[in-house]
């Protein structure tokens, strides 16, 4: 399955040659990185950076607009596995993870496209796995930058350095060192700033950089705009609303659609999966909650804890509504679900075999009928309005 | 149940879902429309578009041919206008190359109400041009510009589209 899913994210990464979605701010932005020129920036300017950076080396294409999603998006495959493994000690369930993220077309369409979430949920695995494993203050400072990273590539990233502190106060051994992690991801965020700043010749200072992310939190909070692709958050779990990233018809009768949609199967069971793990995350009550986040180094109900935590947090992130969200901002809170349904599968696995395994199967086969959505394939209108519900279509 | 269960037999399931899921994405996609097939497809248009737009190719397709060669000079002897292929994009921008287009009926009646001598292209009013076509082959790679004094550029994938009937929308 991870085979497969890597193909799917490689297949005709460089088509279209034309920018799909919200590629062109990024690309456009980066571009004017190039040039030595300001641009407006909707979110932090790190993603574009990496995205100029590649233009640099490999010319101003769609390989090197869409190679920076691509890498981030393999990486995701392995971090989840690694973070799955670490919390449920079982490298089957992190294998699971794995496979899981890899065939599920909303990880597949976020590693096709230039475009930001990804990214943000490969530094959000990242920094919340080397918290949970680390012992040492490199760990908090490791975790400080990559949590920093994610804030830098959109503020909703902030979620993550919240939750990566949170773990290192938790922790008997790091909880001393936790102010550095908030230090080393507030660094990060200045220093991409001020780089970006730099590099089209304006001021680097401090005051700069509070004033450009200043300017720019403004512009958020003054959308008034309801974009009609625009979906509230509760709307997610269903979801009511994924995204074409593109959807373009040949005079053959066929279409190319890419589509933020996940796997159903494992959309729905993950939501359940989470639900479960809270209930036995709560099942002692919150006082032996507490004693065990506090007390102990690591356990099971720790790690299902700070899954749960990530799982949760970016949602509760758009629940106050400040601007519209869509259903990419559910992509990091998906990313921490995965693994908590593949622990209950590996539980499952041991109990009644068949049964999972049937479960992976089914998996598979439902990632393999809507691949076509994720990866590009070309796939006739009737077989994709075979594979979408009417509110998707 | 239990006759999942076992290593081995394991195995032997994921690589028969294997095998099934490589046969859902390579048969369960639908059947595109293919050569020789009649479909409809909506051309964006203005007047100006005849005789205005170009491509170049080697190849001749079923006796049509494009006004140059593949290097770009012109074909020699230049095809008559009925065989005369030349590029046009669907309103969802996807290009098509349509011999003798402005030959239909339809469209030479459009043509005729609003003629385009010496009138700027942008005062020409865009109308939709549907059509039914047959599909006679798709060119992977070829060059066209839109309009005589415009650069030559890259396309790719365009199939060459032999007009049956039209209808003109505007």
């Amino acid at each position: 399955m991870i085979v497969v899913g890597v193909a799917l994210r490689a297949y005709r990464l460089d088509e279209p040659d034309t920018l799909k979605w919200d590629e062109h701010h990024y690309v456009e932005t980066a571009r004017s990185y190039l040039a030595h020129k300001y641009a407006w920036n909707d979110h932090p300017p790190l993603s574009k950076l990496i995205i100029a950076t590649f233009m640099w080396g490999l010319g101003d294409g769609p390989l090197a607009w869409r190679l920076p999603s691509f890498l981030f998006g393999l990486a995701n495959i392995a971090l989840v596995g690694l973070l799955t493994q670490h919390v449920f000690k079982s490298r089957r369930a992190g294998l699971i993870a794995a496979a899981f993220v890899a065939m599920d077309g909303f990880f597949i369409a976020y590693s096709r496209t230039a475009l930001l979430d990804g990214m943000i949920v490969a530094f959000s695995l990242a920094s919340m796995l080397t918290i949970l494993r680390g012992r040492t203050v490199k760990a908090v400072l490791l975790s400080g930058v990559l949590s920093g990273c994610a804030l830098s590539f959109k503020l909703n990233g902030a979620v993550f350095v919240f939750a990566s502190f949170l773990a290192c106060l938790a922790s008997r051994p790091l909880r001393k060192y936790a102010p550095l992690l908030v230090v080393s991801a507030l660094l990060v965020f200045y220093a991409q700033c001020a780089v970006a700043l730099v590099n089209v010749g304006r001021s680097g200072s401090v005051e700069a950089v509070i004033a450009e992310n200043r300017a720019m939190v403004k512009n958020h909070l003054g959308y008034t705009v309801v974009h009609p692709m625009s979906s509230k958050w509760y709307t997610w779990f269903l979801p009511t609303r994924p995204i074409y990233l593109r959807r373009e018809g040949d005079v053959d009768g066929t279409v190319k659609a890419l589509l933020t949609l996940g796997n159903p199967v494992l959309w729905w069971t993950a939501i359940w999966a989470v639900w479960t793990s809270a209930e036995a995350v709560l099942s002692g009550g919150l006082r032996r909650l507490w004693t065990e986040l506090t007390q102990k180094q690591s356990s099971r109900r720790i790690g299902l804890f700070w899954l749960l935590a990530c799982y949760l947090g970016p949602i509760l992130f758009w629940v106050p509504a400040l601007r519209d969200a869509y259903i990419y901002h559910y992509l990091p809170s998906y990313a921490f679900a995965l693994p908590l349904l593949a622990g209950l599968l590996t539980k499952l696995y041991s109990k009644r075999r068949a049964l999972a395994l049937a479960f992976v199967v089914l998996v598979m086969e439902v990632s393999f009928f809507y691949a076509p959505l994720a990866s590009e394939l070309p796939i006739s209108e009737r077989a994709l309005a075979a594979r979408l519900l009417p509110m998707w279509r | 149940m239990t006759v999942l269960a076992g290593p081995k037999r394991e195995w032997y399931v994921v690589i028969g879902a294997l095998a099934v899921g490589a046969g859902l994405l390579s048969f369960g996609r639908g059947r595109p429309f293919g050569e020789a097939d009649r479909v409809p497809v909506k051309i964006t248009l203005i007047t100006a578009d005849r005789g205005d737009l170009d491509c170049a190719l080697d190849q001749e397709i079923a006796g049509f041919r494009c006004g140059h060669v593949g290097n770009t000079t012109a074909a020699s002897p230049a095809p008559a206008k009925e065989q005369l292929l030349a590029p046009y994009m669907t309103p969802d921008r996807r290009l098509l190359l349509v011999p003798g287009l402005f030959e239909q009926p339809a469209l030479s009646e459009r043509y005729d109400r609003e003629r385009p001598t010496g009138r700027p292209k942008h005062r020409l009013k865009r109308f939709i041009a549907s059509c039914e076509v047959k599909l006679l082959e798709k060119v992977p790679a070829l060059k066209v510009r839109f309009g005589k004094r415009n650069a030559w550029g890259d396309a790719k994938d365009a199939w060459v589209a032999q007009p049956l009937s039209c209808t003109v929308d505007g």
